[in-house]
């Protein structure tokens, strides 16, 4: 669906202030993720000796997997999220 | 299959762990495939690539002062958009206070969402067993 099309749903005889109608999807849009999961990404980056913290990214509203490549450099396998008091005391 | 050794190949799985932490997450390397979690430190090796992370994430949409709204797509599939219309007639509907009218189209919202999704998954289904379970 067009804009525009969006737009004239809205109401055609007033007309919703631009900024504020996209400004209004992003929030339904937010709302849909959360509901649906319809967007699901993908991002790599490299796994570095001695570094243990990353940045999640900051369109993220929802972590599905963390993955990791295999010696083989072949496929990526999901790791186990570690729970409970032991991630607690890891400084 | 994840977590099975059956040859000289170590699977991530039993050797890192992650989790999160504020806004950034934590990966963890085991120093043996046993569970031990206790001594758990920084990766040792340095992967390129050797990371990648799966999320739900907000489509982009930006859209610029003088941008054409024709030539615009709204970033969600046909169905959605419908749903997507009466979120954004409820917040309309919010601003000039008429609270009634808000609750309607919400409740629209959130049932168009919940079909939307359920129209999807439609034919036979199977259940994957789980690894370790009894046959």
């Amino acid at each position: 669906m067009k804009l525009s099309e969006f737009q004239d749903r809205i109401d055609p005889n007033r007309k919703i202030a631009m900024q504020l109608l996209v400004a209004y999807i992003k929030d339904g849009l937010r709302e849909i993720q959360l509901t649906t999961d319809e967007n699901v990404e993908r991002a790599t980056c490299n796994l570095e000796a001695g570094r243990r913290e990353y940045d999640i990214p900051t369109t993220c509203i929802r972590m599905r997997s963390v993955r990791v490549l295999d010696t083989d450099g072949v496929k990526y396998y999901p790791i186990p999220r570690l729970i409970g008091d032991a991630a607690d005391e890891v400084t | 299959m994840a977590g099975i050794i059956n040859d000289n190949r170590l699977y991530p799985g039993d050797k890192y762990v992650w989790f999160k932490r504020g806004r950034d997450f934590i990966i963890l390397e085991k120093p043996t495939h046993e569970n031990a979690l206790s001594t758990a430190d920084d990766p040792t090796t340095t992967i390129a690539d050797g990371m990648q992370i799966e999320f739900t994430a907000v489509p982009a949409f930006t859209v610029t002062v003088d941008a054409d709204p024709s030539a615009i797509d709204i970033p969600s599939d046909e169905i959605l958009a419908y749903a997507l219309l009466d979120y954004v007639k409820s917040r309309v509907a919010e601003d000039s206070g008429d609270l009634k009218l808000r609750e309607y189209y919400e409740k629209k919202f959130r049932q168009k969402v919940r079909e939307a999704d359920d129209n999807k998954i439609g034919g036979l289904r199977q259940i994957r067993p789980i690894l370790g379970s009894i046959r």
